[in-house]
């Protein structure tokens, strides 16, 4: 039960943010750093970048998502619970005994219900597993571009979106 | 005057990173910096497209990444090209000629 937990603890879904958020943040600064030495005004380099970026937030939330998808220890559960159910196929169909078949539907049952938790909680950690921790997110594409920028704490925009 | 358009098609994005993928790994800038000097304007790609392209690329086994020092001493992700993302590149380079070889025909015939 510990090694399970410790598996769904990887799945937290903030490590894939962090890592996605980290990815970014190093685009939209080397991006801004090459426009300042095209002799752009600071100010102007980031929120340029931050334009020529693109929807940051829609890009973030698509690629978490498809992070969590794409996680090893995902593929290596829906590979498990598949083989389950597959088993418990095999028994249901070759056994002799009453009591066998049963074991079989068992197998089977645990295999599809166990990769639909794994779908809840891959695809939709926060609404079923975890406290939505979305409350913060800065609508940046809602915002004038110089004030989506940096803010007055010399925030970054990812670091916004995270905070 | 008619309005220009510079859009990508569906799929071209992942030919583009495909190609500037297999001369050397590289990280998500780097990747954009190099479609952008080599479309020049010709094509608009915006900078942050090209990561979901890439997630669904790695997941697809056409690239693998890892966490590596960048140029500039900084944590960055490099991607870099499969086996299977070398045949992906192969196949789609073909289609591509073909395509683009019979759309040509088409516009000199017509």
């Amino acid at each position: 039960m510990n090694v399970l937990s410790g598996l769904l603890r990887r799945l937290d879904h903030r490590r894939a943010q962090s890592e996605v958020d980290e990815e970014l943040q190093f685009h939209l600064d080397l991006l801004t750093e090459e426009l300042c030495r095209q002799d752009m005004p600071r100010d102007e380099a980031q929120a340029t970048a931050l334009k020529r970026f693109g929807n940051l937030e829609q890009i973030r939330n698509e690629c978490v998502r498809i992070s969590r998808r794409n996680h090893p220890v995902v593929s290596a559960l829906k590979w498990f619970f598949g083989f389950v159910f597959v088993i418990g196929v095999l028994v249901r169909v070759f056994s002799l005994e009453f009591h066998l078949t049963r074991v079989g539907d068992i197998l089977m049952a645990v295999g599809v219900l166990s990769r639909f938790l794994l779908y809840l909680r891959v695809m939709t950690p926060s609404r079923y597993f975890s406290q939505p921790d979305d409350s913060s997110l800065i609508k940046l594409n809602d915002l004038p571009t110089s004030i989506a920028a940096y803010d007055q704490g010399k925030r970054t925009p990812v670091e916004r979106v995270i905070s | 005057m008619a309005k220009v358009r510079t859009d990508l098609m569906q799929g071209t994005l992942e030919l583009l990173i495909l190609k500037t993928l297999a001369r050397d790994p590289m990280h998500g800038y780097g990747i954009a910096q190099r479609i952008h000097q080599a479309v020049d304007d010709l094509l608009k790609v915006e900078d942050g497209s090209l990561y979901p392209a890439l997630y669904r690329m790695e997941e697809r086994g056409w690239i693998a990444s890892e966490w590596g020092i960048s140029e500039n001493n900084r944590r960055a992700k490099f991607y870099r090209l499969t086996k299977a993302g070398r045949k992906r590149l192969d196949g789609e380079r073909a289609n591509w000629e073909r395509v683009s070889q019979a759309i040509t025909r088409i516009l000199e015939t017509a």
